[in-house]
């Protein structure tokens, strides 16, 4: 018989990313992800309605709650959320589900199998806290009159920036608890809640020893932490923190790959 | 006859547990069915073959490759597993497009070998419905479309038969022999001996991690009828019966079986049996409604092969 010709690697990574896609966009992880990435522009909206009653005297502008959103909830919650669900899932689901065979029995090797569902990942998460921050940042712009409108975009890049480096070093750190371990999510958790929230303001060096520290060191707005650091004498530069998150990402997504090409998932009948 | 599946003495445990134990077989083109009971290790033995896993010692090589770690090998192996798993949410034709497309084929060749794989399981009908609603049987077929879409060398199934109704299973049966004939590799597992033998006279059997029999299955049925069998026959006169057939020198023992209502016999020559009851039960005006024989099933052929 005739063997079919197969595609180059690049078509069957592709190949990945859309059954991916697919399988992303069918949980109901993805409906709530898009329910709370939807909970800042609805409030932006209540918060622009209700300034402008004239017996409540607010004088927070709406950048002032713009910033506020995305410290305490897009940077220390959502962001976190959203890679601790979908990166730990990645390998782990397909495992769960008992559909790993299919994706292994390909000619796809797993190192990339588990490249082309990170660079998914990024996609989704990409897609949900984008245009909730734009949303929310557009809104509560319009609330202040626009007046700095100008002025604050230079902090929405930053802040978009910041987000994406996030996304990159958590989601590597999670794709690998996900390939490691069976019970990664449990792990992740405790990765992200006690380690990473309560480490983050311990003062004196421990900070360093989280990816928190390091994204909070290039956020542009003031945080409570931030006058931690400088108080003990902590910081740490933008472009090292900068260098230090892609390396986070780097070093978690190649052990991530390494352990996943060395795995045997020995599904129980 | 070159193999193109090579098991070189391979082990492997999980942990303490010996999943199969210095096993070496060599398997040609055609097809071979994988028999064992529950727990044999036919499973292992698959999941080694197919590369799922890798051996503790000893080699696994398929076509001439080690197919541990070995992703371009991957294209000339189809394999359909026995676990009910799909991504629910997608048609049977997306199914089969989405894996497909891990082979890095074009969207229109995706679609095109798709619509072939479903016309071979007779799954055109459904194949725009979502998996989810389909039965067991259209599942099982699904899996079989799966593992032969993009024309594989060698196709491994692992209990293809689970849940088909009599056509599919009689389809089924009829496109492993095709593919047999045609040249291919195909390695199927079950643990229902006249399944297999419907497929292929040439089977392997494995138990407690071991081959056990490998060969024809004709000659492993001699070697079973060999040994005592027995037989049990239903009918209206079971004292008249045993009496009778007490008269016959290949009749080693006859037992009265209560909870079945007939008689239990074991003999050692099963075939002049079966000829001569037709003729003792007329002869004496006995109505025999039914003949079970308790060691036609796999469990019993092991129990011979091992004892």
């Amino acid at each position: 018989m005739a063997q079919l010709a197969l595609g180059p690697p690049s078509a069957r990574m592709l190949a990945v990313i859309r059954l991916t896609i697919r399988q992303v966009l069918a949980t109901r992880t993805t409906l709530v992800f898009a329910l709370l990435a939807a909970l800042p522009p609805a409030l932006a909206v209540l918060f622009a309605v209700v300034r402008k009653v004239p017996t409540l005297h607010i004088n927070a502008t709406g950048f002032d709650v713009f910033s506020f959103f995305m410290v305490t909830y897009y940077l220390h919650v959502l962001l976190v959320v959203i890679a601790l669900f979908y990166a730990t899932a990645l390998i782990h689901s397909e495992v769960e589900e008992k559909t790993i065979t299919y994706l292994l029995l390909r000619p796809v090797p797993k190192p990339h199998l588990l490249l082309a569902k990170y660079l998914t990942y990024l996609m989704a998460a990409a897609a949900i806290l984008a245009p909730s921050i734009l949303l929310s940042f557009g809104v509560f712009e319009l609330s202040d009159g626009a007046h700095g409108y100008a002025g604050h975009l230079r902090y929405l890049l930053w802040d978009l920036g910041v987000m994406a480096l996030g996304v990159m070093a958590y989601g590597a750190v999670f794709v690998f608890l996900g390939t490691w371990l069976k019970r990664p999510v449990m792990v992740g958790l405790f990765f992200a809640v006690v380690w990473e929230w309560a480490i983050t303001y311990v003062p004196g060096y421990f900070g360093k020893l989280t990816i928190l520290h390091y994204l909070l060191s290039i956020f542009p707005h003031s945080t409570v932490q931030r006058g931690v650091q400088t108080l003990f004498g902590s910081t740490t530069s933008r472009p090292m923190a900068i260098m230090v998150l892609l390396l986070i990402a780097t070093v978690f997504l190649g052990l991530a790959m390494e352990t996943f090409r060395r795995s045997e998932y020995v599904l129980e009948q | 006859m070159t193999p193109v599946i090579e098991v070189i003495e391979a082990s492997r445990w999980y942990g303490q547990v010996v999943g199969i134990n210095d096993v070496s077989v060599a398997l040609p083109s055609g097809v071979t069915g994988l028999l064992g009971p529950n727990g044999a290790g036919k499973s292992t033995l698959l999941k080694l073959v197919t590369g799922q896993i890798r051996p503790s010692t000893g080699q696994v090589r398929v076509l001439g490759e080690p197919i541990w770690d070995n992703p371009p090998l991957m294209a000339r192996v189809g394999f359909c597993p026995e676990q009910d798993a799909f991504y629910d949410q997608l048609t049977g034709r997306r199914f089969l497009e989405g894996l497909l497309g891990l082979h890095g084929f074009t969207r229109a060749d995706c679609r095109e070998l798709a619509t072939r794989a479903l016309e071979v399981v007779a799954m055109q009908e459904a194949a725009d419905r979502k998996i989810a609603s389909y039965s067991k049987g259209m599942r099982q077929r699904i899996k079989v479309a799966q593992a032969i879409a993009h024309d594989p060398e060698v196709i491994f199934l692992d209990e293809p038969l689970n849940g088909m109704d009599p056509m599919g299973r009689r389809h089924t049966v009829q496109l492993i022999r095709e593919w047999g004939a045609a040249g291919r590799t195909v390695v199927v597992s079950s643990h229902v001996l006249h399944e297999v033998e419907a497929m292929t006279p040439r089977i392997l059997m494995v138990n407690q991690g071991r081959i056990v029999a490998e060969g024809d299955v004709h000659e492993i049925r001699a070697l079973i009828d060999e040994h005592p069998h027995r037989i049990l026959i239903g009918c209206d006169q079971p004292r008249l019966l045993a009496a009778r057939l007490m008269d016959h020198e290949d009749v080693l023992s006859v037992r009265f079986s209560a909870e079945e209502g007939g008689v239990e016999v074991a003999t050692a020559r099963p075939d002049r049996f079966y000829s001569r009851l037709p003729e003792i039960a007329e002869t004496h005006g006995i109505r025999v409604d039914r003949i079970f024989s308790q060691d036609d099933n796999l469990q019993a052929v092991f129990d011979y092969l091992v004892r």
